[in-house]
């Protein structure tokens, strides 16, 4: 019985082992399919451009999280206000409550997402990328995906406050 | 001539220190004490994220402009009744917020795109030029 429970966790080890290591080979693969030699060259010839292309887009970048991130805050603190009125004229709402942590926690994560993409931006732009054109790209990829995670947020943030919205009209008929 | 050990060398130098003038003592331990907080404050600036949002750097003079700035930080009323006025009043303000967040970048455009960072191959030339 022992042996055999035995023998079962190695082929399970096994057959773990083969899924990761195939999965990396697999994304190994596609990152050089994407890395041909033509691609590696035109880094090369237009490194400064393309360093010159990303700055404007973090500039661009800073400018719409600073506003949102003003925005957002204003919003939770109207948000919040409406919530502890509610509370004060002992209105129960847990959906608003709950919808407002949910809130919270989206914009702490959107800042979050935002940081790292900037940090993948500014190691982007350190890399000399006439002499090390793959690592240049594999950091664009890297601050292409987690572009793509803030997008993500801003998306779920849009979608709670729609939420929020449709919970205060339900109340409006409730009250007087 | 006598041997003293440097500890007792460094006590009577301490002391001597202590008795002289307080002034000299006074300005280097000020001088340490700014440097520190110097130190503390520029790596917190450095390790929160401030630094990558401050656009009073050189070079974001046009970004500023774009910056929307609230000097008054509106306070709400959170003691009246809940009426249908009040809620009407507070989905106008909702609504022009998500409007207003509507017309900002929402990361979501593709803005790292091959095309957009100049590495996409010009068509029609085989080889790319600065």
């Amino acid at each position: 019985m022992v042996k055999q429970l035995r023998s079962f966790g190695v082929l399970v080890l096994a057959g773990i082992f083969v899924v990761v290591f195939g999965i990396s080979l697999a994304a190994h693969a596609q990152s050089d399919e994407d890395l041909t030699s033509d691609k590696l060259d035109l880094i090369k010839s237009r490194c400064s451009n393309s360093q010159v292309a990303l700055q404007q887009i973090e500039k661009r970048d800073a400018v719409s999280r600073i506003n949102r991130g003003r925005a957002y805050d204003q919003m939770l603190r109207q948000v919040s206000a409406f919530n502890s009125r509610f509370a004060y004229n002992k209105v129960s709402s847990p959906d608003l409550i709950q919808i407002t942590s949910d809130l919270q926690g989206a914009v702490d994560t959107f800042r979050a997402s935002y940081d790292k993409y900037d940090t993948d931006v500014s190691d982007a732009m350190k890399i000399n990328c006439k002499q090390k054109p793959a690592d240049y790209y594999s950091m664009i990829l890297k601050a292409r995906d987690d572009r793509s995670a803030v997008g993500e947020e801003v998306g779920k943030i849009v979608d709670l406050m729609t939420q929020y919205r449709a919970a205060i009209v339900s109340y409006q008929d409730k009250v007087e | 001539m006598s041997f003293t050990p440097p500890y007792t060398r460094l006590r009577r130098r301490t002391r001597k220190v202590m008795r002289g003038p307080k002034l000299p003592l006074a300005l280097t331990g000020a001088i340490v004490l700014s440097l520190m907080l110097t130190v503390v404050s520029v790596a917190w600036y450095n390790l929160d994220g401030s630094s990558k949002l401050d656009l009073s750097r050189p070079g974001y003079e046009r970004e500023r402009t774009e910056v929307l700035t609230n000097d008054t930080q509106k306070t709400y009323d959170t003691t009246s009744p809940i009426t249908k006025g009040a809620i009407d009043d507070f989905l106008k303000e909702y609504d022009n917020r998500s409007k207003e967040l509507g017309g900002y970048g929402d990361f979501g455009d593709g803005a790292l795109d091959d095309s957009n960072i100049q590495l996409k191959p010009q068509s029609g030339s085989s080889s790319a030029t600065q």
